[in-house]
């Protein structure tokens, strides 16, 4: 049998094969149970337990009601140790402060605030109230130079999180 | 026991080694240190700690004989995750066999195409060893050639040393025979003979080349022998002609000659008459000088041959060119004996008349030639008139008017009536006077 699973499960410990576990409980739970305003394809789900592509629909009452944005999720071999990489992707990449126009976003829980307690669910709720919360339609203010100077990994950037309040 | 591990989000198990730090949160023991090896801080609380101030938690679990729901949920969850691995994995094995079955399918296709290849290359190879093969044999056959040409060269060597024996000199074979073999004397000896063998053969050449220029030679000069033989020949034919056609005239003359002899005699006979009148002698003389029969004229204009030398009357005949062919044949032995013969026949006068014209002619033309040739003439035709007792002055023995016989001997009679005809035949008749007629022929 040929899969990356298989490799990895032969290579790594019980410790590892714990942590997939709870992976594939998280997207369980998700697909069972999304939070509100977000949307799960069951189908591209199942497809790679690497890769997660959820819709996020703006909030209603929010200034981004009506809109749709993709969300993605990747998850490195460490997780959930270690923090998820969460992008907006495609045309849609919601106007925020905190939210570059390459789709990389500026927040605590995930870099600096991660816990392995959070999970896809959480960081799902934290993005949504984050954009809720928002007020005013409007790009960081060092948003062109970030996005011509940034890695493509946006866990690479060393983020100041200036703004509580958002 | 409902109770989880956050980090793992897995119920605690009865036999799960649980650990709580300070703030009294509880993990699974490998989950709380792993988490405290990268951050000092507790995931549900972020108070911190450390795995110092980790304290095991044990549970007092009730033992009860009811299934415990909570245990259910976890393994139906446990369950449902595997079979969605499971089929995940399904779905990746169904697409790789088709992967699979396709790329098998391409492979035999490929098998089949390379076996026809192998095949074909198979034919290819054996057609190619069949032509190692011939191609070994031709090898083979120019190994053996070469040989042969080896031989060859050797032998070629051979005979050029011995062509620079046959061409050079003495001292040079000398030389040469030192080079080969051995200093003794039977060198010396065998390369004097080489050169003198040389030298001969050189000679022997030079003489077959000559030998061969007059073979040339004798061979041209037979081609043209035989040319001349034939031309001789054809001559020789046309000469056995013209005696035949002359042997013809001989017979006629002769039957002639025997008819005139009988007139003669009966004209004789009559002049002999003791009247001795004029009358037969004028007749004589018409009969003399009658035109002479067709045939014995045209005879005389046929003839036209070379002369003999054997006579001085000759000369004369040959400026006339009138001779016949035929006479020439019976004059080999003796041509002054032959012409009175033929013109002792009074016929003939005229033939001799016409002869004797044509002679002076040819003495005209020949002025050498005439004086002596008359001189003999003259020599010769004057004994007859003495005899006969009248003078002849050789040309205008036709200018005499009257000739009177005087009766007595045939003989003299004769004599006059040649004198009266011509004076060419009246030389010739002093002589074949002499000489009877009848001997002749009997020649």
């Amino acid at each position: 049998m040929y899969s990356p699973r298989s490799e990895a499960s032969l290579a790594q410990s019980c410790t590892l094969q714990r942590q997939e576990k709870r992976l594939q409980k998280e997207l369980v739970a998700l697909i069972k149970e999304p939070p509100p305003g977000v949307v799960i394809d069951g189908e591209s789900v199942g497809q790679s337990l690497d890769l997660l592509v959820l819709s996020i629909n703006g909030a209603q009452g929010t200034i981004y009601e009506g809109e749709q944005f993709q969300l993605q999720f990747r998850f490195g071999p460490k997780y959930p140790f270690d923090s998820p990489e969460v992008v907006f992707i495609g045309t849609e990449i919601p106007v925020h402060p905190h939210v570059y126009s390459n789709g990389h976003i500026c927040l605590s829980i995930l870099t600096d605030d991660w816990s392995p307690a959070l999970s896809i669910f959480s960081v799902c709720v934290s993005i949504i109230s984050m954009l809720s919360s928002c007020k005013e339609k409007k790009r960081p203010p060092d948003d062109s130079m970030y996005v011509k100077t940034c890695s493509k990994n946006p866990k690479k950037t060393k983020w100041w999180y200036h703004d509580e309040e958002v | 026991m409902r109770a989880q591990c956050s980090v793992c989000q897995e119920l605690f198990g009865d036999s799960d080694v649980v650990m709580a730090p300070q703030c009294g949160h509880t993990f699974h023991s490998t989950c709380i240190t792993q988490w405290l090896g990268t951050k000092k801080s507790c995931p549900t609380c972020r108070q911190t700690t450390s795995v110092d101030k980790l304290v095991r938690i044990f549970f007092d679990i009730a033992f009860t004989a009811d299934i415990d729901s909570a245990d259910l949920q976890q393994k139906m969850d446990e369950m449902s995750l595997e079979f969605q691995v499971v089929q995940r994995e399904l779905r990746e094995v169904r697409q790789e066999n088709v992967t699979l079955k396709k790329k098998s399918n391409k492979y035999c296709k490929e098998k089949k195409e390379a076996a026809e290849k192998v095949r074909d290359s198979e034919i290819v190879i054996n057609n190619l060893q069949q032509r190692v093969e011939f191609l070994n044999k031709q090898v083979k056959n120019f190994g053996i050639v070469e040989d042969e040409l080896k031989t060859c060269k050797e032998k070629l060597k051979l005979m050029e040393n011995v062509q620079q024996i046959v061409n050079s000199t003495h001292e040079e074979v000398q030389e040469m025979l030192e080079q080969y073999g051995d200093h003794s004397e039977t060198a010396r000896s065998l390369s004097t003979q080489c050169v003198i063998l040389s030298r001969e053969l050189n000679a022997k050449v030079l003489l077959k080349q000559k030998a061969e220029e007059d073979l040339r030679k004798c061979r041209r000069l037979l081609s043209t022998f035989r040319v001349e033989l034939q031309q001789t020949k054809k001559e020789l034919k046309e000469k056995e002609e013209q005696s035949c056609l002359a042997e013809e005239d001989i017979k006629r003359y002769t039957t002639e000659n025997s008819k005139l002899q009988e007139k003669l005699k009966a004209l004789t006979e009559s002049i002999s008459s003791p009247s001795g009148d004029p009358r037969n002698s004028a007749l004589s003389r018409l009969l003399n000088e009658s035109p002479a029969p067709i045939n014995l004229r045209m005879s005389n204009l046929l003839a036209a041959t070379p002369a003999t030398p054997s006579t001085p009357l000759v000369p004369l005949r040959v400026k006339g060119a009138n001779v016949p062919s035929s006479r020439l044949i019976l004059s080999s032995q003796n041509v002054s004996n032959m012409q009175p013969k033929l013109s002792n026949p009074e016929q003939e006068q005229a033939t001799g008349s016409s002869e004797r014209k044509e002679g002076r002619k040819a003495d005209s033309l020949s002025a050498p030639v005439d004086p002596e040739s008359l001189k003999f003439k003259r020599m010769k035709v004057d004994p007859v008139p003495s005899t006969s007792g009248y003078f002849y002055d050789g040309f205008g023995g036709h200018s005499k008017p009257d000739i009177y016989p005087r009766g007595a001997s045939s003989s003299s009679f004769s004599a006059t009536a040649k004198k009266k005809r011509g004076p060419v035949t009246m030389k010739i008749k002093g002589k074949t006077q002499t000489t009877t007629l009848d001997y002749f022929y009997s020649q």
